[in-house]
Protein backbone atom coordinates (compact mmCIF):
# COMPACT_ATOMS: atom_id res chain seq x y z
CA UNK A 1 0.00 0.00 0.00
CA UNK A 2 2.34 2.83 -1.11
CA UNK A 3 -0.20 4.40 -2.45
CA UNK A 4 -1.09 5.48 1.36
CA UNK A 5 -4.29 3.57 0.92
CA UNK A 6 -3.64 1.05 4.13
CA UNK A 7 -6.66 1.52 5.71
CA UNK A 8 -8.77 1.66 2.94
CA UNK A 9 -7.25 -1.96 2.04
CA UNK A 10 -7.76 -2.75 5.30
CA UNK A 11 -11.73 -2.21 5.33
CA UNK A 12 -11.82 -3.40 1.75
CA UNK A 13 -9.97 -6.66 1.95
CA UNK A 14 -12.92 -8.85 2.91
CA UNK A 15 -14.27 -8.59 -0.65
CA UNK A 16 -10.65 -10.24 -1.55
CA UNK A 17 -10.75 -12.85 1.32
CA UNK A 18 -14.07 -13.62 2.86
CA UNK A 19 -14.16 -14.99 5.90
CA UNK A 20 -16.34 -14.94 8.73
CA UNK A 21 -17.66 -12.59 8.46
CA UNK A 22 -20.64 -10.92 6.33
CA UNK A 23 -19.66 -8.92 3.18
CA UNK A 24 -21.14 -5.29 4.18
CA UNK A 25 -23.49 -3.80 0.96
CA UNK A 26 -21.71 -0.81 -0.53
CA UNK A 27 -24.29 1.55 1.37
CA UNK A 28 -23.40 0.62 4.45
CA UNK A 29 -19.71 0.65 4.24
CA UNK A 30 -19.77 3.96 2.14
CA UNK A 31 -22.07 5.11 5.05
CA UNK A 32 -19.21 4.12 7.27
CA UNK A 33 -16.39 5.60 5.56
CA UNK A 34 -18.30 8.80 4.43
CA UNK A 35 -17.14 8.18 0.60
CA UNK A 36 -20.09 8.12 -1.92
CA UNK A 37 -21.16 4.22 -2.51
CA UNK A 38 -19.82 4.71 -6.28
CA UNK A 39 -16.18 5.66 -5.49
CA UNK A 40 -16.47 3.00 -3.16
CA UNK A 41 -17.57 0.41 -5.69
CA UNK A 42 -14.50 1.59 -8.26
CA UNK A 43 -12.38 0.87 -5.71
CA UNK A 44 -13.54 -2.69 -5.31
CA UNK A 45 -13.48 -3.31 -8.32
CA UNK A 46 -9.91 -1.95 -8.97
CA UNK A 47 -8.87 -3.70 -5.65
CA UNK A 48 -10.14 -6.73 -7.25
CA UNK A 49 -8.46 -6.24 -10.57
CA UNK A 50 -5.11 -5.60 -9.12
CA UNK A 51 -5.40 -8.94 -6.53
CA UNK A 52 -6.33 -10.90 -9.86
CA UNK A 53 -3.02 -9.61 -11.87
CA UNK A 54 -0.78 -10.71 -8.97
CA UNK A 55 -2.24 -14.15 -7.97
CA UNK A 56 -1.70 -15.07 -11.53
CA UNK A 57 1.77 -13.33 -11.47
CA UNK A 58 2.19 -15.71 -8.59
CA UNK A 59 0.27 -18.55 -10.13
CA UNK A 60 2.50 -18.19 -13.21
CA UNK A 61 5.76 -18.78 -11.74
CA UNK A 62 4.68 -22.19 -10.87
CA UNK A 63 3.64 -23.56 -14.13
CA UNK A 64 5.19 -23.48 -17.63
CA UNK A 65 2.97 -21.67 -20.26
CA UNK A 66 0.40 -18.48 -19.24
CA UNK A 67 -1.85 -20.89 -20.61
CA UNK A 68 -2.03 -23.17 -17.78
CA UNK A 69 -2.54 -20.57 -15.26
CA UNK A 70 -6.48 -20.50 -15.62
CA UNK A 71 -6.37 -24.54 -15.14
CA UNK A 72 -3.91 -24.19 -12.23
CA UNK A 73 -6.13 -21.85 -10.46
CA UNK A 74 -9.55 -24.16 -11.41
CA UNK A 75 -7.62 -27.06 -9.99
CA UNK A 76 -7.19 -25.51 -6.88
CA UNK A 77 -10.28 -24.73 -6.19
CA UNK A 78 -11.77 -28.08 -7.50
CA UNK A 79 -9.72 -29.49 -4.88
CA UNK A 80 -10.18 -27.44 -1.87
CA UNK A 81 -14.69 -26.93 -2.80
CA UNK A 82 -15.03 -30.61 -4.06
CA UNK A 83 -16.29 -33.04 -1.86
CA UNK B 1 -30.31 -24.16 16.03
CA UNK B 2 -27.11 -23.87 17.53
CA UNK B 3 -25.61 -22.37 14.53
CA UNK B 4 -23.24 -20.21 16.83
CA UNK B 5 -21.15 -23.69 16.96
CA UNK B 6 -19.97 -23.60 13.33
CA UNK B 7 -20.78 -20.30 12.23
CA UNK B 8 -17.24 -18.90 12.58
CA UNK B 9 -15.84 -22.40 10.64
CA UNK B 10 -17.16 -21.40 7.30
CA UNK B 11 -16.96 -18.40 5.03
CA UNK B 12 -19.85 -16.24 4.79
CA UNK B 13 -19.57 -15.44 1.18
CA UNK B 14 -19.32 -18.77 0.07
CA UNK B 15 -19.87 -21.39 2.75
CA UNK B 16 -16.62 -22.96 2.17
CA UNK B 17 -14.93 -24.05 5.10
CA UNK B 18 -12.03 -21.57 6.43
CA UNK B 19 -9.77 -24.47 7.74
CA UNK B 20 -8.37 -22.35 10.59
CA UNK B 21 -7.52 -19.25 8.97
CA UNK B 22 -9.43 -15.97 8.94
CA UNK B 23 -9.07 -15.47 5.30
CA UNK B 24 -11.53 -17.65 2.80
CA UNK B 25 -8.94 -19.88 0.69
CA UNK B 26 -11.89 -20.56 -1.70
CA UNK B 27 -13.01 -16.74 -2.32
CA UNK B 28 -8.56 -15.70 -2.70
CA UNK B 29 -8.35 -18.15 -5.15
CA UNK B 30 -11.69 -17.41 -7.30
CA UNK B 31 -10.41 -14.09 -7.12
CA UNK B 32 -7.72 -15.01 -9.85
CA UNK B 33 -9.81 -16.18 -12.21
CA UNK B 34 -11.48 -14.94 -15.47
CA UNK B 35 -14.59 -14.90 -14.52
CA UNK B 36 -16.56 -11.43 -14.17
CA UNK B 37 -16.40 -10.36 -10.43
CA UNK B 38 -18.92 -7.67 -10.52
CA UNK B 39 -22.01 -7.40 -8.19
CA UNK B 40 -24.46 -7.53 -10.07
CA UNK B 41 -25.20 -10.92 -10.33
CA UNK B 42 -29.11 -11.12 -11.50
CA UNK B 43 -28.65 -10.67 -15.54
CA UNK B 44 -31.61 -10.13 -17.88
CA UNK B 45 -30.94 -11.91 -20.41
CA UNK B 46 -29.57 -15.19 -18.24
CA UNK B 47 -30.30 -16.30 -15.00
CA UNK B 48 -27.02 -15.92 -12.76
CA UNK B 49 -26.72 -16.02 -9.36
CA UNK B 50 -22.66 -15.85 -8.25
CA UNK B 51 -20.85 -18.24 -9.80
CA UNK B 52 -23.87 -19.77 -11.17
CA UNK B 53 -25.68 -19.66 -14.55
CA UNK B 54 -29.48 -21.23 -14.92
CA UNK B 55 -29.36 -23.59 -17.79
CA UNK B 56 -31.86 -23.55 -19.95
CA UNK B 57 -34.26 -26.87 -21.23
CA UNK B 58 -34.56 -26.98 -25.62
CA UNK B 59 -37.43 -25.10 -25.89
CA UNK B 60 -35.60 -22.22 -23.73
CA UNK B 61 -37.11 -22.22 -20.76
CA UNK B 62 -34.71 -21.91 -17.42
CA UNK B 63 -34.91 -25.69 -16.45
CA UNK B 64 -36.65 -25.79 -13.20
CA UNK B 65 -36.10 -29.14 -11.07
CA UNK B 66 -38.71 -28.34 -8.72
CA UNK B 67 -41.03 -25.27 -7.36
CA UNK B 68 -42.12 -24.94 -4.11
CA UNK B 69 -43.64 -22.47 -1.74
CA UNK B 70 -40.51 -21.10 -1.15
CA UNK B 71 -38.54 -20.49 -4.47
CA UNK B 72 -37.72 -22.36 -7.21
CA UNK B 73 -34.93 -24.46 -7.98
CA UNK B 74 -33.41 -24.71 -11.03
CA UNK B 75 -30.51 -27.14 -12.79
CA UNK B 76 -27.93 -24.83 -12.54
CA UNK B 77 -24.40 -24.91 -14.39
CA UNK B 78 -21.22 -23.53 -12.04
CA UNK B 79 -18.98 -21.08 -14.26
CA UNK B 80 -15.95 -21.66 -12.11
CA UNK B 81 -15.42 -24.92 -11.31
CA UNK B 82 -17.67 -26.04 -14.62
CA UNK B 83 -20.41 -28.68 -13.17
CA UNK B 84 -23.77 -29.17 -12.59
CA UNK B 85 -25.68 -28.15 -9.40
CA UNK B 86 -29.21 -27.81 -8.25
CA UNK B 87 -29.24 -24.18 -7.64
CA UNK B 88 -32.38 -23.07 -4.77
CA UNK B 89 -33.35 -19.65 -5.25
CA UNK B 90 -35.37 -18.65 -2.31
CA UNK B 91 -38.08 -16.01 -2.51
CA UNK B 92 -37.46 -12.79 -0.18
CA UNK B 93 -39.56 -10.03 0.80
CA UNK B 94 -39.66 -6.79 -1.30
CA UNK B 95 -39.91 -4.61 2.12
CA UNK B 96 -36.29 -3.55 2.31
CA UNK B 97 -36.45 -3.80 6.43
CA UNK B 98 -37.75 -7.73 6.12
CA UNK B 99 -35.41 -8.66 3.05
CA UNK B 100 -32.47 -7.81 5.56
CA UNK B 101 -33.80 -10.05 8.17
CA UNK B 102 -34.79 -12.72 6.25
CA UNK B 103 -31.52 -12.66 4.74
CA UNK B 104 -29.23 -12.28 7.88
CA UNK B 105 -31.65 -15.81 8.96
CA UNK B 106 -30.72 -17.25 5.77
CA UNK B 107 -26.95 -16.80 6.06
CA UNK B 108 -27.48 -17.95 9.16
CA UNK B 109 -29.33 -21.43 8.30
CA UNK B 110 -26.78 -21.89 4.87
CA UNK B 111 -23.52 -22.11 6.82
CA UNK B 112 -25.08 -24.21 9.58
CA UNK B 113 -26.47 -26.31 6.51
CA UNK B 114 -23.09 -26.10 4.83
CA UNK B 115 -20.67 -27.74 7.21
CA UNK B 116 -22.84 -30.87 6.85
CA UNK B 117 -21.11 -33.83 4.86
CA UNK B 118 -22.32 -37.01 4.51
CA UNK B 119 -22.86 -39.91 1.66
CA UNK B 120 -26.77 -39.99 2.30
CA UNK B 121 -26.95 -35.99 2.38
CA UNK B 122 -26.93 -33.78 -0.84
CA UNK B 123 -24.18 -31.28 0.20
CA UNK B 124 -24.31 -27.45 0.02
CA UNK B 125 -21.40 -26.36 -2.09
CA UNK B 126 -22.23 -22.76 -1.99
CA UNK B 127 -24.69 -19.63 -1.04
CA UNK B 128 -25.32 -16.38 -1.79
CA UNK B 129 -27.43 -13.37 -0.17
CA UNK B 130 -26.94 -10.56 -2.43
CA UNK B 131 -29.93 -9.21 -5.01
CA UNK B 132 -31.24 -12.58 -4.04
CA UNK B 133 -31.00 -15.67 -1.39
CA UNK B 134 -29.91 -18.96 -2.92
CA UNK B 135 -27.93 -22.04 -2.16
CA UNK B 136 -25.91 -24.33 -4.89
CA UNK B 137 -26.73 -28.33 -3.89
CA UNK B 138 -24.98 -31.19 -5.30
CA UNK B 139 -27.47 -31.93 -8.57
CA UNK B 140 -28.32 -35.51 -7.79
CA UNK B 141 -29.63 -37.38 -10.73
CA UNK B 142 -32.47 -39.37 -9.88
CA UNK B 143 -35.75 -39.34 -8.46
CA UNK B 144 -37.72 -38.21 -5.77
CA UNK B 145 -38.95 -40.86 -3.21
CA UNK B 146 -42.33 -39.54 -4.31
CA UNK B 147 -42.08 -40.00 -7.45
CA UNK B 148 -41.13 -43.30 -7.61
CA UNK B 149 -43.86 -44.74 -5.13
CA UNK B 150 -46.16 -42.43 -7.73
CA UNK B 151 -44.19 -44.49 -11.09
CA UNK B 152 -44.62 -47.90 -9.79
CA UNK B 153 -46.83 -47.86 -6.29
CA UNK B 154 -45.34 -48.87 -2.71
CA UNK B 155 -42.04 -50.14 -2.31
CA UNK B 156 -41.74 -53.70 -1.08
CA UNK B 157 -41.29 -53.65 2.80
CA UNK B 158 -37.50 -54.75 2.83
CA UNK B 159 -36.75 -51.96 0.54
CA UNK B 160 -39.17 -49.26 1.91
CA UNK B 161 -37.20 -50.46 5.41
CA UNK B 162 -33.66 -49.55 2.97
CA UNK B 163 -34.60 -46.14 2.16
CA UNK B 164 -35.52 -45.03 5.53
CA UNK B 165 -32.39 -46.09 7.30
CA UNK B 166 -30.15 -44.56 4.89
CA UNK B 167 -32.43 -41.17 5.92
CA UNK B 168 -31.78 -42.08 9.31
CA UNK B 169 -28.04 -42.23 9.18
CA UNK B 170 -28.38 -39.00 7.42
CA UNK B 171 -30.27 -37.68 10.55
CA UNK B 172 -27.63 -38.82 12.64
CA UNK B 173 -25.05 -36.99 11.00
CA UNK B 174 -27.13 -33.99 11.01
CA UNK B 175 -27.67 -34.54 14.92
CA UNK B 176 -23.88 -34.16 15.17
CA UNK B 177 -23.93 -30.77 13.66
CA UNK B 178 -27.11 -29.78 16.16
CA UNK B 179 -29.17 -29.41 12.61
CA UNK B 180 -32.74 -30.30 12.19
CA UNK B 181 -34.00 -30.78 9.02
CA UNK B 182 -38.09 -29.59 9.44
CA UNK B 183 -39.19 -30.73 6.18
CA UNK B 184 -38.59 -34.14 5.54
CA UNK B 185 -41.14 -35.89 2.94
CA UNK B 186 -40.77 -38.33 0.42
CA UNK B 187 -40.11 -35.36 -2.18
CA UNK B 188 -36.70 -34.49 -0.40
CA UNK B 189 -35.25 -37.91 -0.66
CA UNK B 190 -33.75 -38.53 -3.83
CA UNK B 191 -33.12 -42.21 -4.64
CA UNK B 192 -30.20 -42.86 -6.97
CA UNK B 193 -29.19 -45.74 -8.73
CA UNK B 194 -26.31 -47.09 -6.65
CA UNK B 195 -23.11 -47.41 -8.60
CA UNK B 196 -21.27 -49.57 -6.53
CA UNK B 197 -23.49 -52.23 -6.95
CA UNK B 198 -23.78 -53.03 -3.09
CA UNK B 199 -27.48 -52.07 -2.46
CA UNK B 200 -30.54 -51.15 -4.56
CA UNK B 201 -30.47 -47.22 -4.25
CA UNK B 202 -28.71 -44.60 -2.46
CA UNK B 203 -30.81 -41.99 -0.85
CA UNK B 204 -29.53 -38.96 -0.66
CA UNK B 205 -31.63 -36.11 1.76
CA UNK B 206 -32.47 -32.48 0.01
CA UNK B 207 -32.33 -28.91 1.40
CA UNK B 208 -31.03 -30.50 5.26
CA UNK B 209 -31.13 -27.41 7.71
CA UNK B 210 -32.64 -24.95 5.35
CA UNK B 211 -36.45 -25.75 5.63
CA UNK B 212 -36.99 -23.32 8.56
CA UNK B 213 -35.38 -20.42 6.81
CA UNK B 214 -37.00 -20.64 3.96
CA UNK B 215 -40.21 -20.64 5.39
CA UNK B 216 -39.44 -17.88 7.53
CA UNK B 217 -38.75 -15.86 4.39
CA UNK B 218 -41.83 -16.61 2.83
CA UNK B 219 -43.20 -15.99 5.77
CA UNK B 220 -41.73 -12.29 6.10
CA UNK B 221 -43.55 -11.71 2.46
CA UNK B 222 -46.94 -13.26 3.51
CA UNK B 223 -48.14 -13.46 6.95
CA UNK B 224 -51.20 -15.81 6.09
CA UNK B 225 -48.45 -18.56 5.20
CA UNK B 226 -48.38 -18.31 9.13
CA UNK B 227 -45.62 -19.74 11.68
CA UNK B 228 -45.82 -23.32 9.83
CA UNK B 229 -42.71 -25.01 9.07
CA UNK B 230 -42.82 -27.92 7.09
CA UNK B 231 -45.19 -30.15 4.64
CA UNK B 232 -48.67 -30.53 6.80
CA UNK B 233 -49.18 -33.99 5.72
CA UNK B 234 -45.43 -34.66 6.79
CA UNK B 235 -45.50 -32.78 9.87
CA UNK B 236 -45.39 -33.58 13.50
CA UNK B 237 -48.03 -33.39 15.91
CA UNK B 238 -45.76 -30.64 17.56
CA UNK B 239 -44.98 -28.89 14.32
CA UNK B 240 -48.80 -28.26 14.04
CA UNK B 241 -48.94 -27.03 17.70
CA UNK B 242 -46.75 -24.18 16.76
CA UNK B 243 -43.57 -25.90 19.21
CA UNK B 244 -39.76 -25.95 18.31
CA UNK B 245 -38.96 -29.06 16.25
CA UNK B 246 -36.00 -31.26 17.18
CA UNK B 247 -35.03 -34.87 16.30
CA UNK B 248 -37.83 -36.41 17.24
CA UNK B 249 -40.44 -34.38 15.05
CA UNK B 250 -38.08 -35.15 11.92
CA UNK B 251 -38.53 -38.87 12.96
CA UNK B 252 -42.03 -38.43 13.37
CA UNK B 253 -41.44 -37.42 9.75
CA UNK B 254 -39.35 -40.02 8.84
CA UNK B 255 -42.06 -42.24 9.66
CA UNK B 256 -45.03 -40.94 7.61
CA UNK B 257 -42.86 -41.18 4.89
CA UNK B 258 -41.77 -44.62 5.43
CA UNK B 259 -45.76 -45.37 5.42
CA UNK B 260 -46.41 -43.09 2.23
CA UNK B 261 -43.24 -45.49 0.83
CA UNK B 262 -45.31 -48.45 2.05
CA UNK B 263 -48.53 -47.79 0.66
CA UNK B 264 -48.55 -44.78 -1.13
CA UNK B 265 -50.39 -42.55 1.29
CA UNK B 266 -50.16 -40.97 4.13
CA UNK B 267 -51.70 -41.60 7.74
CA UNK B 268 -53.65 -39.13 8.45
CA UNK B 269 -55.47 -37.39 5.28
CA UNK B 270 -56.84 -33.93 4.67
CA UNK B 271 -56.78 -30.74 2.02
CA UNK B 272 -56.24 -28.69 4.83
CA UNK B 273 -53.86 -28.21 7.83
CA UNK B 274 -57.23 -28.56 10.01
CA UNK B 275 -58.25 -31.32 8.34
CA UNK B 276 -55.27 -33.17 8.87
CA UNK B 277 -55.26 -32.35 12.39
CA UNK B 278 -58.56 -33.61 12.98
CA UNK B 279 -58.25 -36.28 11.27
CA UNK B 280 -55.20 -37.50 13.76
CA UNK B 281 -56.81 -35.89 16.51
CA UNK B 282 -60.15 -38.15 15.65
CA UNK B 283 -58.48 -41.55 14.24
CA UNK B 284 -56.43 -44.00 15.99
CA UNK B 285 -53.25 -44.74 13.31
CA UNK B 286 -54.88 -47.04 10.73
CA UNK B 287 -52.37 -49.99 10.68
CA UNK B 288 -55.09 -52.25 9.45
CA UNK B 289 -53.87 -50.38 6.24
CA UNK B 290 -50.80 -52.19 6.14
CA UNK B 291 -51.57 -54.94 7.84
CA UNK B 292 -53.26 -55.64 4.39
CA UNK B 293 -50.39 -54.90 2.28
CA UNK B 294 -48.86 -57.60 4.14
CA UNK B 295 -46.68 -55.20 5.88
CA UNK B 296 -44.13 -57.04 8.65
CA UNK B 297 -44.98 -57.22 12.41
CA UNK B 298 -41.98 -55.77 13.04
CA UNK B 299 -41.98 -53.14 11.09
CA UNK B 300 -45.52 -52.44 12.42
CA UNK B 301 -44.57 -52.46 15.85
CA UNK B 302 -41.72 -50.13 14.88
CA UNK B 303 -43.72 -47.50 13.09
CA UNK B 304 -46.28 -47.67 15.62
CA UNK B 305 -43.26 -45.78 17.75
CA UNK B 306 -42.06 -43.62 15.38
CA UNK B 307 -45.64 -42.12 15.00
CA UNK B 308 -46.24 -42.05 18.50
CA UNK B 309 -48.52 -38.20 19.00
CA UNK B 310 -46.44 -37.69 22.46
CA UNK B 311 -42.65 -36.88 21.16
CA UNK B 312 -41.50 -38.67 24.11
CA UNK B 313 -42.91 -42.23 23.05
CA UNK B 314 -40.84 -42.14 19.72
CA UNK B 315 -37.10 -42.73 19.52
CA UNK B 316 -35.26 -39.73 21.47
CA UNK B 317 -32.76 -39.57 18.54
CA UNK B 318 -31.60 -40.37 15.51
CA UNK B 319 -29.53 -42.85 16.74
CA UNK B 320 -31.53 -44.79 18.57
CA UNK B 321 -34.04 -44.69 15.64
CA UNK B 322 -31.01 -46.18 13.32
CA UNK B 323 -30.90 -49.10 15.59
CA UNK B 324 -34.06 -50.21 15.75
CA UNK B 325 -34.65 -49.72 12.53
CA UNK B 326 -31.45 -51.93 11.29
CA UNK B 327 -32.69 -54.76 14.09
CA UNK B 328 -35.91 -54.21 12.52
CA UNK B 329 -34.09 -55.17 8.89
CA UNK B 330 -32.71 -58.23 10.93
CA UNK B 331 -35.71 -59.70 12.04
CA UNK B 332 -37.06 -59.10 8.21
CA UNK B 333 -33.99 -60.64 6.90
CA UNK B 334 -34.32 -64.00 4.71
CA UNK B 335 -30.96 -65.28 7.27
CA UNK B 336 -32.92 -64.50 10.24
CA UNK B 337 -36.38 -66.62 8.41
CA UNK B 338 -33.67 -69.33 7.71
CA UNK B 339 -32.36 -69.63 11.35
CA UNK B 340 -35.66 -69.48 12.33
CA UNK B 341 -36.98 -72.23 10.00
CA UNK B 342 -33.76 -74.08 11.16
CA UNK B 343 -34.86 -73.83 14.96
CA UNK B 344 -38.27 -74.64 14.63
CA UNK B 345 -37.22 -78.39 12.75
CA UNK B 346 -34.47 -78.58 15.36
CA UNK B 347 -37.00 -78.41 18.35
CA UNK B 348 -39.20 -81.23 16.47
CA UNK B 349 -36.00 -83.46 16.36
CA UNK B 350 -35.47 -82.52 19.94
CA UNK B 351 -38.73 -83.01 20.91
CA UNK B 352 -38.72 -86.37 19.67
CA UNK B 353 -35.41 -86.94 21.74
CA UNK B 354 -37.03 -85.51 25.17
CA UNK B 355 -35.49 -82.10 25.08
CA UNK B 356 -37.77 -80.00 24.51
CA UNK B 357 -38.29 -78.66 27.82
CA UNK B 358 -34.84 -77.81 28.31
CA UNK B 359 -34.66 -75.77 24.66
CA UNK B 360 -37.85 -74.24 25.50
CA UNK B 361 -36.86 -72.77 29.21
CA UNK B 362 -33.64 -70.98 26.78
CA UNK B 363 -35.79 -69.39 24.76
CA UNK B 364 -38.08 -68.13 27.22
CA UNK B 365 -35.55 -66.69 29.42
CA UNK B 366 -36.63 -68.81 32.16
CA UNK B 367 -33.62 -70.45 32.69
CA UNK B 368 -30.27 -68.55 31.09
CA UNK B 369 -27.48 -70.36 31.50
CA UNK B 370 -23.86 -68.40 32.40
CA UNK B 371 -22.12 -67.03 29.51
CA UNK B 372 -19.53 -68.62 28.91
CA UNK B 373 -15.96 -66.89 29.47
CA UNK B 374 -14.23 -68.00 25.89
CA UNK B 375 -14.11 -66.13 22.73
CA UNK B 376 -12.63 -66.45 18.86
CA UNK B 377 -12.62 -63.43 17.05
CA UNK B 378 -13.10 -64.66 13.35
CA UNK B 379 -11.70 -63.22 10.37
CA UNK B 380 -13.43 -60.26 9.20
CA UNK B 381 -14.74 -60.68 5.85
CA UNK B 382 -13.84 -57.46 3.54
CA UNK B 383 -16.96 -56.93 1.57
CA UNK B 384 -15.43 -54.13 0.07
CA UNK B 385 -14.65 -54.10 -4.00
CA UNK B 386 -10.75 -53.47 -3.69
CA UNK B 387 -8.93 -56.08 -2.53
CA UNK B 388 -6.42 -53.78 -0.70
CA UNK B 389 -9.24 -53.24 1.83
CA UNK B 390 -8.74 -56.63 2.94
CA UNK B 391 -5.76 -54.99 5.40
CA UNK B 392 -8.55 -52.68 6.90
CA UNK B 393 -10.82 -55.84 7.92
CA UNK B 394 -7.72 -57.66 9.12
CA UNK B 395 -6.79 -55.15 11.23
CA UNK B 396 -9.82 -54.57 12.60
CA UNK B 397 -9.97 -58.27 13.96
CA UNK B 398 -6.09 -57.82 15.34
CA UNK B 399 -7.54 -54.78 17.10
CA UNK B 400 -10.65 -56.15 18.89
CA UNK B 401 -8.49 -59.21 19.53
CA UNK B 402 -5.88 -57.47 21.49
CA UNK B 403 -8.26 -55.61 23.05
CA UNK B 404 -10.30 -58.67 24.25
CA UNK B 405 -7.16 -60.51 25.42
CA UNK B 406 -6.54 -57.91 28.25
CA UNK B 407 -10.00 -58.72 30.14
CA UNK B 408 -8.71 -61.53 32.67
CA UNK B 409 -10.59 -64.36 33.22
CA UNK B 410 -11.73 -64.61 29.43
CA UNK B 411 -10.19 -67.03 27.52
CA UNK B 412 -9.28 -65.42 23.75
CA UNK B 413 -8.09 -67.74 21.30
CA UNK B 414 -5.35 -66.41 19.03
CA UNK B 415 -5.02 -65.04 15.86
CA UNK B 416 -3.20 -67.57 14.33
CA UNK B 417 -5.70 -70.43 15.25
CA UNK B 418 -9.03 -68.65 14.04
CA UNK B 419 -7.70 -68.10 10.48
CA UNK B 420 -8.21 -71.79 9.51
CA UNK B 421 -11.78 -70.23 9.62
CA UNK B 422 -11.75 -67.30 7.26
CA UNK B 423 -14.64 -67.92 4.31
CA UNK B 424 -17.17 -67.07 5.69
CA UNK B 425 -19.58 -69.10 3.68
CA UNK B 426 -18.31 -72.12 4.86
CA UNK B 427 -18.35 -71.81 9.03
CA UNK B 428 -20.10 -74.23 11.31
CA UNK B 429 -20.33 -72.13 14.37
CA UNK B 430 -20.92 -75.64 16.24
CA UNK B 431 -18.34 -77.04 14.91
CA UNK B 432 -15.78 -74.09 15.63
CA UNK B 433 -17.11 -73.92 19.26
CA UNK B 434 -16.21 -77.37 19.38
CA UNK B 435 -12.81 -77.26 17.63
CA UNK B 436 -11.65 -74.38 19.65
CA UNK B 437 -13.29 -75.14 22.80
CA UNK B 438 -15.04 -71.82 22.93
CA UNK B 439 -18.84 -70.80 23.82
CA UNK B 440 -18.72 -67.43 21.74
CA UNK B 441 -17.57 -66.28 18.62
CA UNK B 442 -17.50 -62.90 16.99
CA UNK B 443 -17.70 -62.72 13.17
CA UNK B 444 -18.15 -59.30 11.21
CA UNK B 445 -17.45 -57.79 8.18
CA UNK B 446 -16.12 -54.47 6.66
CA UNK B 447 -17.35 -52.79 3.64
CA UNK B 448 -15.47 -49.15 2.50
CA UNK B 449 -17.36 -47.26 0.12
CA UNK B 450 -15.29 -43.53 -0.89
CA UNK B 451 -14.68 -41.78 2.31
CA UNK B 452 -17.64 -44.31 4.20
CA UNK B 453 -16.52 -47.72 6.00
CA UNK B 454 -19.31 -49.69 7.66
CA UNK B 455 -19.08 -52.16 9.85
CA UNK B 456 -21.15 -55.13 10.98
CA UNK B 457 -20.71 -57.20 13.89
CA UNK B 458 -22.18 -60.21 16.17
CA UNK B 459 -21.63 -62.44 18.85
CA UNK B 460 -22.68 -65.89 17.91
CA UNK B 461 -23.29 -68.57 21.02
CA UNK B 462 -21.59 -71.95 19.36
CA UNK B 463 -23.40 -74.10 21.32
CA UNK B 464 -26.80 -72.38 20.06
CA UNK B 465 -25.83 -70.45 16.43
CA UNK B 466 -27.73 -67.85 18.16
CA UNK B 467 -26.97 -64.47 17.99
CA UNK B 468 -25.96 -62.90 21.42
CA UNK B 469 -25.26 -59.38 20.54
CA UNK B 470 -24.84 -57.33 17.28
CA UNK B 471 -24.42 -53.91 15.88
CA UNK B 472 -23.72 -51.83 12.85
CA UNK B 473 -21.24 -49.42 12.68
CA UNK B 474 -21.38 -46.60 9.35
CA UNK B 475 -18.85 -44.18 10.23
CA UNK B 476 -17.22 -41.19 7.96
CA UNK B 477 -13.51 -42.46 7.23
CA UNK B 478 -11.14 -39.92 7.78
CA UNK B 479 -8.31 -41.37 9.62
CA UNK B 480 -8.66 -45.34 8.54
CA UNK B 481 -5.69 -46.12 11.58
CA UNK B 482 -8.01 -43.81 13.95
CA UNK B 483 -11.10 -44.95 12.77
CA UNK B 484 -9.83 -48.58 12.98
CA UNK B 485 -9.12 -48.55 17.03
CA UNK B 486 -11.86 -46.61 17.60
CA UNK B 487 -13.97 -48.80 16.53
CA UNK B 488 -12.19 -51.77 17.66
CA UNK B 489 -12.17 -49.82 21.24
CA UNK B 490 -16.00 -49.48 21.09
CA UNK B 491 -17.09 -52.93 19.66
CA UNK B 492 -14.34 -54.56 22.58
CA UNK B 493 -16.34 -52.26 24.85
CA UNK B 494 -19.60 -53.83 24.04
CA UNK B 495 -18.48 -56.86 23.89
CA UNK B 496 -17.14 -56.55 27.43
CA UNK B 497 -20.39 -55.95 28.64
CA UNK B 498 -21.33 -58.65 27.36
CA UNK B 499 -18.45 -61.18 28.14
CA UNK B 500 -16.78 -59.92 31.37
CA UNK B 501 -16.98 -61.71 34.15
Amino acid sequence: MAEGKGELFATLRIFLSGGADPLPTYTELAARLATPASTLRSDVTRLRARYREALRVEVRSTVERESEVEDELRELLRVLTCR
Amino acid sequence: MPVSTVSSTTCAICGAPLQGTPDCLVCLLRGGLDEPDDDATLRVSSLVLGDFEVERRADGTFWELGRGAMGVTYRARDKVLRREVALKVIDMPTAPDGARTARGRFLREARAAAVLRHPNVAGVFQFGAADRCYYAMELVEGETLEARVRREGPLAPGRALEVAIQVARALVAAANHGLVHRDLKPANIMLVPNETGTAEVEVKVIDFGLAKVTAEAADEMDLTHGAFVGTPSFASPEQFAGKAADARSDIYSLGVTLWYALSGEVPYRGKTIEEIRSSREEATLPVEELVARKVPAPLLRLLRRILATDPGGRPQSARTLLGEMESCRAALSPRRWRRRATLAFGVVIASALGLTSYLLRQEGGEIVPPLAKSIAVLPFENLSKDEANAYFAAGMQDDILTSLAQIHELKVISRTSVMAYKKPRARNMRQIGQELGVATALEGSVRREGDRVVINVQLVDTRTDHELWANHYDNVLADSLGLQGQLAHEIATALKANLAP
